[in-house]
């Protein structure tokens, strides 16, 4: 990356290549029950930066959970979170957040008895710590909360709806809001849960090529139900069950595989 | 688009209200000045109040802590300690914001009615607190003889007491107003509508409610100063928990999901207080009613009443929106 030749900066090149950037977000023997049911069993992971993985699996494989543990909303009994190489396990929501996770939840969670432009401007001061702390000037009023939001919503083709109550949006309007809230705080991680999950067969193709339209940077994490579109989006594919990562690889090898095929793939093609 | 086009209406709507308040003593008998000045005081609690209940979505019955401690700041610094105004102003908005903070911090996490519960706790002991300190509070006869010789008045008598009481309600209403739109003000309500979702997006949530218990605090408690001068008496009643009931009720009465709709339930309530006395000893039993009424049949308050006219308007120009469509994968969805 550097065009340097002086010997600080070779020092550095050579140094970074013993130590190589840590995966944007590694677990470590992660574990976590309910009761007694082990929902996400010694489980362990590293995704490099910038990756795009599709987590798939059967329902209660432990997706939700892992996102859960990777976000920070559930705490693991055992095991270890590191996002850019940090050990986050023992940090809240918002300190994960503010290292730069993003997700959105698999049943809609949005500010809902406040107006679309209201959701968008809070995520977007979500970002800049002096705004969080402002209590003085409107909200409303900041240019550098409104510039990025009336971006964000024109981009997202929620322009137009900005006044609305968000309780009064189309399902698929609150998906894809979801989806700009997460993206609001320019995250460098972001966690899709079954962003296409009770949409139509034209929005779950939109929300496709949402998906795919997203920085390549931006490490994507994404639980899908839809196989088409699982496949189509990502780089690695990374098989659950029943707690347990199952199989990872390029969805080529994925779908050839015979243990998936068996613990999952025949049985959602059945009920499809 | 509609909150632009509805701006300047609102902006002679308030200008209006302030003309006409302003020149009440004028328009009415005093009689009537020393109601307004009650009504307004209750008011401006009930605003503060609902810094905490409407914006914050929590259920708070211990919020005559905050109003009773501002009250008997005055009446202890007035009769007790010779205090000056000054002192006694700043020392009730840090009582009320410190005992906020307290609040907050004691209940993190508490939601519904559990939140209910320890507010109500938090209220009663320091109720028992003014109750038992017979030596410094006289106990249950509480304190009287607290004169306004320190409000800085211009003139004498109810008039000018009133004047004082609407400058600052008018000055507290417009900081609350600003606070609700400031960034602080709206990730406080964001934390009502999901706390999840606002932690998830970077907001320390637990903060957020703290500022709520704390802004609310100090406004209840300033309010609680006007209380005691405007009856030159204050005794535990002002910090009993009737009292905090009585604000959540004016507060829902009036609709707390709007920024004013507590400030008219207190000037409904306050009233309707005035008149049903006139004619019968059950005031108590009237408030219940009142109360049960407005939750069967007005949900949103008394400012429900106009939204809800004005949205059954509004919804003709408000594009149709197709319905949710049902899950491909056919499981369903809550
Ligand atoms: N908060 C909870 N309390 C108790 N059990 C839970 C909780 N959350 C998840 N579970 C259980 O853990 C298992 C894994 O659930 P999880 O939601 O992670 O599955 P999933 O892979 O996301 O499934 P789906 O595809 O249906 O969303 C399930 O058996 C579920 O019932
Ligand atoms: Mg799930």
């Amino acid at each position: 990356m550097s065009a340097s030749s002086s010997d600080s900066g070779r020092r550095r090149d050579s140094a970074s290549r013993k130590a190589p950037a840590p995966p944007a977000v590694a677990v470590e023997r992660l574990s976590v029950a309910f009761g007694g049911l082990r929902a996400v069993d010694d489980v362990t992971f590293d995704v490099p930066a910038g990756q795009r993985r599709a987590i798939i699996g059967p329902n209660g494989a432990g997706k939700t959970t892992l996102f859960n543990l990777i976000g920070g909303q559930l705490r693991p009994i055992t095991g270890v979170v590191r996002l850019f190489g940090d050990d986050v396990t023992h940090r809240r929501v918002h300190q994960r957040a503010r290292a730069g996770l993003a997700r959105t939840f698999q049943i809609t969670n949005l500010l809902t008895e406040l107006s679309v432009w209201d959701n968008v401007l809070l995520a977007v001061a979500a970002r800049h710590a002096p705004v969080r702390r402002l209590f003085w000037n409107a909200l409303s009023r900041l240019d550098s909360v409104t510039g990025p939001a009336a971006e964000l919503l024109r981009t997202w083709g929620l322009w137009t709806v900005r006044d609305h109550r968000v309780s009064e949006l189309a399902y698929g309007q609150q998906r894809v809001l979801e989806i700009v809230l997460a993206l609001a705080a320019q995250p460098r991680i972001l966690l899709l849960d079954e962003p296409t999950a009770g949409l139509s067969k034209e929005e779950a193709g939109r929300m496709t090529e949402v998906a795919a339209a997203l920085p390549g940077e931006l490490t994507l994490l994404i639980i899908e139900h839809d196989m088409e579109v699982a496949f189509a989006l990502a780089d690695v594919v990374q098989v659950m069950a029943e707690g347990v990562v199952l199989a990872t690889g390029a969805p080529a090898e994925i779908q050839r595989n015979d243990e998936v095929i068996a613990a999952y793939l025949g049985g959602a093609r059945g009920d499809a | 688009m509609a909150a632009l086009r509805g701006r300047w209406p609102t902006v002679v709507g308030v200008l209006a209200g302030v003309g006409l308040l302003t020149a009440l003593p004028a328009l009415v008998p005093s009689f009537y000045v020393t109601l307004s000045t009650r009504i307004i005081v209750i008011a401006m609690f009930a605003l503060a109040f609902n810094v905490v209940f409407g914006m914050g979505g929590m259920h708070s019955l211990g919020h005559a802590a905050f109003f009773g401690l501002g009250g008997y700041t005055v009446g202890l610094g007035v009769t007790r300690w010779d205090w000056s105004f000054t002192v006694i102003v700043l020392v009730a908005l840090a009582l009320g914001a410190f005992v906020g903070l307290a609040y907050g911090i004691l209940t993190q996490r508490t939601n519904g009615i559990y939140l209910l519960l320890l507010t109500l706790a938090l209220g009663q002991a320091i109720w028992g607190l003014a109750f038992q300190q017979v030596e410094i509070t006289r106990g249950d006869n509480g304190i009287s003889g607290v004169t306004r010789e320190l409000v800085p008045l211009v003139g004498t008598g109810a008039l000018s007491y009133y004047h004082f009481v609407l400058l600052v309600a008018l000055a507290s209403t417009g900081s609350l107003w600003w606070f609700s739109l400031s960034p602080v003000g709206r990730a406080i309500v964001g934390t009502r509508e999901s706390p999840t979702r606002m932690a998830a997006l970077g907001f320390r949530v637990g903060l957020y409610r703290n500022i709520a218990f704390v802004v609310s605090g100090l406004f209840s408690a300033l309010a609680g100063v006007l209380y005691t001068w405007h009856h030159r008496f204050v005794s535990p009643d002002a910090l009993l928990w009737e009292m905090s009931a009585f604000i959540l009720i004016v507060a829902i009465v009036g609709g707390a999901n709007t920024f004013l709709g507590p400030a008219l339930g207190a000037a409904v309530i306050i009233s309707l207080e005035f008149w049903v006395s006139l004619h019968t000893q059950r005031w108590m039993t009237v408030l219940g009613l009142v109360y049960v009424l407005t939750i069967l049949f007005l949900p949103e308050g008394i400012v429900g009443l106009g939204g809800r006219l004005r949205r059954r308007h509004a919804s003709v120009d408000v594009p149709v929106i197709p319905e949710p469509t049902a899950s491909r994968s056919g499981r369903s969805h809550e």
